[in-house]
């Protein structure tokens, strides 16, 4: 499987600047740009607009992440030729300022081609230590920095007090200074589910955060949560969790928006199951409620954020 | 595949995607996948008989919803199921009264 590392962020954030740095001397990686501009990576540089109006194509019962991005495909497929008989581990995309991502994890989850041969391996959201302030009041720059596993701070350089306390804490935060080329290319711990706070980013967002002993039936947590996706998708900006399923291992799952990443083992000491969902107007009480009735919870189950 | 209609199953869903080696194993994967399909009928039924729908096994691969006036339509996987049954004129929302009182009988 070819990872995919989506590098994101908004307008100006640095995303370009960053790549450039990391990626100088890297062979053996695809790129691809959302944008017109162009970079030079050991010659093999693709340069694509995939979120181009005339490229998506409206799905059945779809909504704005819904959409597929024929595009996207397109350039992946591009990617497949030029590194024909040659290997290829990793392919990047830099989205454009304005990009949500979760089309993106759409197309490649969806299509039959492209899930067989690519796997979204990580989000990397750049955020602007000097106009982060400005950026927040986006909505583009909440959805990108909920879907990312790290954060990245650029421009600090620029800036006399960037406080990273202003930044979710639950997701990793980097200084672009102290990210290495290693650390790009390796997956690192994601959302902090152990000691899951609830943050006041902006108002209209919340998180809950649940936290049991018992073991959870897979089949009724998978029907539980396809309905609630279907339901409330959009509003659902991010669910991270570890999940006891009373196998050897545990079942992490991962989703952005409607869509959920293919589900990994992992082996744990402690067999607690752990559930971040970040969401956006929505009654907290009610998902609380909904989930402990359904997946039949009991007292023990501890309710953080 | 079906093999009256020859449909393809083009994906799987997230909740029958096991991301291991033990996917290799295709004969025993899908003895498993299908005990799960079973058993996610069951908790299926459970919420639909309250919206009067219902829903059964089809060609071993996918669902088969159906309502009380005899509609019937077949749905891939598990979230198809919602956008299906909206296509019956039934909307379930798992955060709603209705649904919270009735999984509460």
């Amino acid at each position: 499987m070819i990872k995919i590392i989506i590098v994101t962020g908004f307008l100006g954030s640095g995303k370009t600047t960053f790549l450039k740095s990391i990626l100088k001397d890297t062979k053996n990686v695809g790129l691809i740009i959302n944008e017109f501009g162009k970079i030079g990576i050991d010659d093999r540089l693709l340069q694509n607009a995939i979120a181009g109006e005339n490229d998506s194509v409206l799905v059945d019962g779809g909504c704005f992440c819904c959409n597929k991005i024929n595009g996207l495909k397109n350039s992946l497929c591009g990617v497949l030729a030029l590194f024909e008989n040659k290997s290829l581990e990793y392919v990047v995309i830099e989205t454009t300022g304005l990009a949500n991502v979760a089309p993106m994890i759409y197309t490649i989850l969806d299509d039959v081609f492209l899930n067989s041969h690519f796997m979204v391996y990580k989000v990397i959201t750049c955020v602007d230590a000097l106009n982060y302030t400005q950026h927040i009041q986006n909505q583009e720059t909440l959805n990108q920095i909920f879907s990312a596993n790290e954060i990245v701070v650029t421009k600090l350089d620029l800036c006399d007090s960037f406080i990273k306390d202003r930044l979710p804490k639950n997701i990793p935060v980097y200084f672009k200074k102290d990210y290495t080329f290693d650390m790009f290319f390796k997956k690192q711990n994601e959302i902090n589910l152990k000691d899951y706070k609830n943050e006041d980013y902006a108002h209209q967002i919340d998180s809950v955060a649940f936290e049991f002993n018992q073991t959870l039936d897979w089949n009724k947590f998978s029907v539980w949560l396809s309905v609630f996706l279907f339901t409330h998708g959009e509003n659902i900006l991010r669910i991270k969790g570890v999940l006891d399923v009373g196998e050897e291992e545990c079942v992490s799952v991962n989703g952005v928006y409607h869509h959920m990443y293919p589900c990994e083992h992992i082996k744990l000491e402690q067999k607690t199951s752990n559930l971040v969902i970040i969401f956006k107007n929505l009654d907290k009480d009610k998902i609380v409620q909904s989930f402990k009735m359904f997946l039949e919870l009991n007292e023990n189950t501890r309710i953080l954020g | 595949m079906c093999v009256l209609c020859g449909a393809l199953k083009s994906s799987f869903h997230w909740s029958e995607i096991k991301n291991d080696e033990s996917m290799c194993e295709v004969a025993a994967y899908t003895k498993e996948l299908t005990r799960s399909r079973y058993l996610k009928i069951g908790i299926l039924n459970k919420i639909l008989k309250h919206y009067a729908l219902e829903i059964n096994a089809w060609q071993g691969e996918s669902f088969l919803l159906s309502d009380k006036k005899g509609n019937m339509i077949i749905a891939d996987d598990l979230s198809k199921i919602w956008q299906e049954a909206k296509k019956l004129g039934v909307s379930i929302d798992p955060l709603d009264d209705y649904f919270l009182r009735a999984m509460n009988d």
